[in-house]
């Protein structure tokens, strides 16, 4: 039987060791939900800062759920229901012959889309599925950070993979 | 295994290799790829996870700061009373002196020995104990002749000197540290190592390079009213300048970390400034107390 070491997460190690261990995917998840506008590695900051006052109060395996609420309480107080819009970023793309004008106004308007239809899902689909394909998450992880079920992690991923490359086709 | 369970094992990346055969020959793969290749265009930017954690550890020490602080303020207030006390009796028995710009001061120590402060110096020394512990702290340039006896100490932020008896010279400006030996011997010691001079030699710290140095002169020429310089930054030597003419000179315009070597006296302004500008082809404008170099 496990037995909890700790009661609370006072210890500067401990605090680090969360810190190294969820700052990330709590910058995913804020980042994917709200976007970039609401600034999400300040309310990741917002958010552990808060953890360490609360420190007392707070278990190590309750530390994943207070930060990931706290965060999304954060932007939520800031977001007040404005409508969330991811912008698409100019990667640097490997050329080739292809890349005539025609191709590179096609990809364009593919990314143009595929954007546009990233914004149409739901913040719950959206979330579960680009940390899924973006950030090469399994189900398992994801489900353990949201605090849902693995089915309910496939079932967001799934349904928004099926919802995007049905808008793309309408297209 | 039919399309959909490959596509959701695909998408947990928990195919294996046969299974990824399958996915491969499927009529949508090219689809899939070429979606999941889009999506890479809207991966978050980088977080920076360090620049984070060190603004979170900063916020979280500076309210332990405010906790410690109810604690210690009983504490706190003690020492300052304390340190009044102590600061109090210091004084009485702590002995500063110092010189302005164009000024020198001869002083006399306790035990007969001599100190010759250059212009903007200050020493401090304790005159209880002064048998049992002979030290001086320095801030700017003196030459010391020491009557035998115990150590004799000058203490400055970048080095300390001690001797028995002899007699030598110290800078401490600036982040420059020089001792030069006249007579006897003496040992300089800053935090790059301990050194002997022995008279005629000296020891020159700049911005923490030290430097071993030569003189062939008795006592430092200062002290007749002429200040030499043997391969001292320009900047310096204009700083001393303005030591002892008491006046001002802007140097923005030159290069003044050029070495120079050589003199010039302290009772002649006009040919102080012509024996150190003529070398480096410089000329100057007047006005007042204020001097602008410029390049001819």
């Amino acid at each position: 039987m496990k037995k909890a070491v700790r009661e609370d997460i006072c210890d500067e190690q401990l605090f680090s060791a969360i810190y190294n261990k969820l700052s990330d995917s709590l910058y995913h998840f804020l980042y994917y939900k709200f976007g970039e506008e609401y600034l999400p590695s300040d309310k990741v900051q917002e958010a552990f800062i808060k953890l360490w006052k609360n420190c007392a109060k707070i278990a190590p395996d309750k530390a994943k759920s207070f930060l990931f609420t706290t965060a999304n309480n954060l932007m939520l107080n800031e977001v007040a229901h404005k409508k969330v819009v991811l912008k698409y970023q100019n990667l640097p793309r490997k050329k080739s012959d292809s890349e005539t004008p025609e191709f590179v106004l096609r990809e364009k308007e593919y990314h143009a889309q595929l954007t546009a239809a990233i914004n149409r899902l739901s913040e719950a689909q959206r979330v579960a599925f680009l940390m899924n394909r973006i950030e090469g998450k399994r189900f398992k992880e994801i489900a353990s950070l949201l605090d849902i079920s693995v089915k309910a992690v496939e079932k967001r991923v799934y349904g928004a993979l099926k919802q995007l490359r049905k808008e793309i086709k309408e297209i | 295994m039919d399309r959909e369970t490959l596509i959701k094992k695909w998408l947990n990346h928990s195919l294996t290799e046969a299974e990824m055969e399958d996915f491969k020959s499927l009529p949508d793969y090219d689809e899939l790829v070429s979606l999941n290749e889009g999506l890479m265009s809207l991966k978050a930017p980088n977080f920076n996870k360090d620049l984070v954690w060190n603004e979170i550890r900063e916020r979280t020490q500076k309210n332990k700061v405010r906790l410690l602080w109810y604690k210690t303020a009983i504490s706190i207030a003690a020492s300052v009373l304390i340190g009044f006390g102590l600061l109090f009796f210091t004084n009485i028995f702590d002995l500063a002196l110092s010189t302005s710009s164009g000024e020198s001061l001869s002083v006399t120590l306790p035990d007969e020995s001599a100190v010759l402060l250059n212009a903007n110096t200050s020493i401090h020394y304790a005159r209880v104990n002064w048998s049992s512990d002979r030290s001086v702290h320095l801030i700017g340039e003196a030459y010391f002749k020491v009557t035998k006896g115990n150590h004799f100490t000058v203490r400055t932020d970048l080095g300390n000197v001690t001797v028995l008896g002899t007699e030598f010279n110290v800078v401490n400006r600036r982040g420059i540290f020089e001792v030069m030996c006249y007579e006897g011997s003496v040992s300089v010691s800053s935090d790059h190592n301990e050194i002997i001079l022995t008279p005629g030699e000296g020891y020159r710290l700049i911005n923490g390079s030290p430097l071993q140095l030569k003189t062939i002169t008795t006592a430092p020429t200062w002290i007749e009213n002429e200040s030499s310089f043997n391969q001292w930054p320009l900047h310096f030597v204009l700083d001393e300048l303005e030591r002892q003419y008491d006046i001002r000179i802007d140097d923005s315009q030159i290069d003044s970390q050029q070495s120079f070597t050589g003199s010039f006296t302290h009772t002649n302004l006009e040919l102080a400034l012509k024996t150190v500008l003529t070398p480096f082809d410089l000329t100057y404008t007047k006005e007042q107390n204020q001097i602008v170099l410029v390049r001819e």
